[in-house]
């Protein structure tokens, strides 16, 4: 049979750096092709010039056996591409049918007719099996919301070929399952995906073939299941990664951060909890229940309503992220580029702007200071980079992560707390980043982290609260720790019931 | 430093035009007051490129030099206060504005286009009022604390023509802005603000404090101006003294490389702007130009600067 669509020795470089060297890959009818390579290996480059957003230097690409180019995203969608992109494209001030109409409206007499509008958006909607009423607004959706009208605005152009970048990095582990499950039912339709991930196990369940990207070639392809998670790691990494995880235990000190009758906003119950100096705590449960508020609030990002917080035995009053440095709390917030990272800046100066604003003291920059500890983060946390000078809005998603760590570790805290500190990262830039929990642990470190993967929880966590509606359910130890006792606990009461 | 290689391509421009078409531009007397009108617009748009590299934008400044600069000569000569009090209550004053700016934006979140903007309104009217829109000037009192800012230096013979005290003042200026901004914790807190506010909070820095000082720098920069321009003109009408200087000082600071969504600056640049500036309005006099096109023109070639700088950017880039 033809395939949908046949890319043939597609190459591109970005100024001297070669990301794609003649890659070949094509996709079938109703079939779900899964894309999977660390950070960097060409990816996302890849499934932009299937979407018409970049343009290979050489290659050819044909759609139903004629050869197509597409100079315009727009062009691509003509012909049936879509692309839901990692970084989710919708205005938050304009209505769901808006959105979904964004460009094409129904016009009558030269004007949007609402009317039509509308009806178009419930369609598109209803195909997907969502109920979402078309006149709300973008900006009050879950982050699952925005991601099924953008599928919906893809759909809604007939595209034969989705194209989805790292859907569920935003997604709760249940609205990621109902994404799979729409996949497979757009699958039976004769809708053929193009689906890129680092989350394995979703590649493991949704993919019909499987292939991975290493340095811009194509390093392996799995045609059929069963996908072996090792065979995957090792295609990606080309070594084999017995454990991702590498958990050591280690002994513990005295409480390190002591949290009592603790509410982060109105809406949480008061929680009480304590991390102790080596320990690694995680927080699991769904997004919304309130978990990167608490994190939030401890460090001092936004006003908690009520409760007292204990650094090593102090009592402290934290108003401010700077105040909270100053007391040897840092945080690695969830998203890199917004709240992470100042992106256009060098490596050194992104690295040392947190030590620099607690410093208060020195009325003048030492750049010879700056300069060591910068190299020292490039060193032990093996950021790879060109040299110290480089913007970090060029490294890979990995690197860029270590650049955040190394900018909190620069303070040298007592207490470590992580909003999800592998999103986006690749399979061997995580190892590296668990390793190095661990090994601050040992140094004596509080840890306390976020996660929406379960696995990752599991993986690494002594111990993990769980948390739903604004309130901390229960606390599992390493013993007690599975997929099913979390899930138990994290689902909303309401839910539960029913 | 590449960056203002098309803004002095720009002024070189500009400067040789108006040579060939009057040759009385490179005169000695016609430098010296060219430096002097440079030194004093650089002086306020130095301050404004604080607030520029912030994030934020300041309306007011005109207002601040007219407030300033026609309650010098109101209080000493009117009142009879000495001129080491006016000068220190007037510079105080100018700070408190600026400091009201920062706390409004900050810890009443309103937005800094609303609150200088205002603050234009208000300044130049509570000038208006209390001087009772009447024309305020030093006469012949005070000549010798107008000598501070009137005088030039020959600087041993060196140069042919005389070094204007204020353009003294202002290379101080400039070096303590330039040095603050490149070598103290502020300067990067001040990029960092202007870049990525929310980033530089969570990385610890106190960012309301950063965007108070930027306010509170510009205002004080703005009323040390307009103490300056005051002294140099000798009297001033409260109706228009000062009018559209924030504008001057804006666009000499975003000329200068200054980008209106924060995050960059550079004295150096912001001190040629300000210089382009004041040549093309030098340039509408001496080539005999009607003044009424005064705007028109400034309009006219910052615009088209701009533009040609946009596409040699483009051109570049995708040569690379």
């Amino acid at each position: 049979m033809m395939p949908l669509i046949e890319a043939r020795a597609l190459s591109k470089s970005f100024g001297s750096s070669q990301v794609l060297r003649d890659v070949s890959l094509s996709i079938g009818e109703g079939e779900i092709v899964s894309l999977i390579g660390e950070n960097g290996a060409g990816k996302s480059t890849l499934s932009k010039i299937l979407a018409g957003i970049v343009q290979p230097d050489s290659g050819t690409i044909s759609l139903r056996g004629t050869a197509v180019s597409f100079s315009r995203p727009h062009e691509s969608f003509e012909a049936g591409i879509g692309m839901v992109h990692q970084e989710l494209c919708v205005a938050e001030n304009l209505t769901i049918a808006e959105n979904i109409g964004l460009g094409r409206e129904p016009r009558r007499w030269g004007m949007v007719d609402s009317g039509a509008l509308t009806v178009m958006a419930a369609d598109a909607l209803r195909r997907l099996g969502s109920g979402l009423s078309p006149s709300r607004l973008v900006g009050s959706l879950s982050a699952a919301e925005r991601q099924l009208v953008e599928i919906a605005r893809v759909l809604s152009f007939n595209a034969r070929l989705l194209i989805f970048d790292e859907p569920t990095s935003s997604l709760s582990e249940s609205e990621a399952r109902s994404l799979l499950a729409l996949l497979k039912r757009l699958r039976s339709d004769g809708v053929s995906i193009l689906y890129v991930s680092h989350r394995l196990q979703e590649v493991q369940e949704v993919s019909d073939r499987v292939v991975a990207l290493r340095d811009g070639c194509i390093s392996g392809e799995m045609p059929y299941p069963p996908f072996e998670r090792d065979r995957l790691i090792k295609m990606i990494v080309g070594r084999e990664i017995q454990d991702t995880y590498g958990y050591r235990p280690r002994s513990r000190g005295a409480a390190a951060l002591e949290v009592s009758a603790f509410r982060a906003t109105p809406r949480h119950s008061p929680c009480s909890f304590a991390v102790r100096a080596g320990e690694i705590v995680g927080i699991a449960g769904l997004i919304g229940s309130g978990r990167t508020e608490l994190l939030e609030s401890i460090y001092g990002a936004r006003r908690p309503a009520g409760g007292s917080v204990t650094v090593s035995g102090c009592p402290v009053s934290i108003s401010s992220p700077a105040e909270a440095a100053l007391a040897g709390i840092t945080l690695v917030p969830e998203s890199r580029g917004e709240q992470g990272l100042i992106a256009e800046w060098s490596i050194t100066d992104n690295t040392n702007l947190s030590l620099i604003a607690i410093q208060r003291g020195p009325a003048l920059r030492d750049r010879m200071a700056e300069g060591i500890i910068t190299q020292r983060a490039i060193e032990t946390l093996r950021i790879r980079c060109a040299g110290p000078d480089q913007p970090v809005r060029s490294l890979s998603g990995g690197n860029q992560q270590k650049v955040v760590l190394g900018r909190c570790l620069a303070t040298e805290p007592r207490i470590l707390l992580l909003d999800e500190p592998t999103r986006g990262v690749d399979v061997g830039a995580r190892r590296e980043i668990y390793s190095l929990l661990f090994s601050l642990a040992e140094r004596g470190l509080a840890i306390l982290f976020v996660s929406s993967e379960l696995e990752e929880v599991i993986g690494i966590a002594d111990r993990a609260l769980v948390m739903s509606d604004g309130e901390i359910r229960g606390e599992l130890g390493r013993e007690s720790l599975s997929e099913h006792a979390i899930m138990a606990l994290a689902a909303p009461l309401g839910r539960r019931a029913a | 430093m590449r960056k203002n290689v098309g803004l002095v391509i720009l002024l070189a421009v500009a400067c040789a035009v108006t040579y060939l078409l009057n040759d009385r531009f490179l005169a000695p007397a016609n430098i010296e007051n060219l430096l002097r009108r440079t030194a004093l617009f650089s002086l306020i748009s130095i301050g404004v490129s604080f607030v520029i590299a912030s994030g934020g934008i300041d309306l007011s400044i005109g207002s601040v030099v007219c407030l300033v600069g026609t309650l010098l000569p109101w209080l000493t000569v009117q009142f009879g206060w000495s001129w080491p009090v006016a000068l220190t209550a007037l510079l105080a004053l100018a700070a408190a504005l600026g400091l009201l700016h920062g706390i409004l934006v900050t810890k009443l979140r309103l937005q800094p286009f609303i609150v200088t903007l205002c603050g234009l309104l208000l300044y130049r009217g509570i000038a208006r009022g209390l001087t009772g829109d009447q024309t305020q000037g030093f006469g012949m009192e005070f000549e010798g604390l107008r000598s501070l800012v009137t005088s030039a230096y020959s600087l041993f013979g060196l140069l042919p023509f005389q070094i204007p005290s204020v353009a003294l003042i202002t290379l101080v200026v400039a070096l303590l802005a330039g040095f603050v901004m490149a070598k103290t914790p502020f300067g990067l807190y001040l990029r960092a603000v202007g870049r990525n506010e929310v980033a530089a909070r969570y990385s610890g820095v106190d960012t309301d404090r950063v965007k108070i000082w930027a306010y509170l720098a510009c205002s004080l920069l703005a009323g040390f101006g307009g103490v300056l321009f005051i002294l140099d003109v000798n009297s001033a009408q409260p109706s228009d003294f000062g009018n559209f200087y924030e504008l001057y000082a804006i666009a000499a600071a975003v000329l200068g490389g200054c980008s209106l969504k924060g995050g960059e600056s550079s004295i150096v640049g912001v001190i040629i702007g300000a210089t382009l500036m004041q040549v093309l309005r030098n340039a509408i006099v001496l080539v005999d130009i009607p003044t009424q096109l005064e705007f028109a023109i400034i309009g006219g070639v910052i615009l088209s600067g701009a533009a040609a700088e946009e596409l040699i950017r483009r051109a570049a880039a995708a040569r690379k």
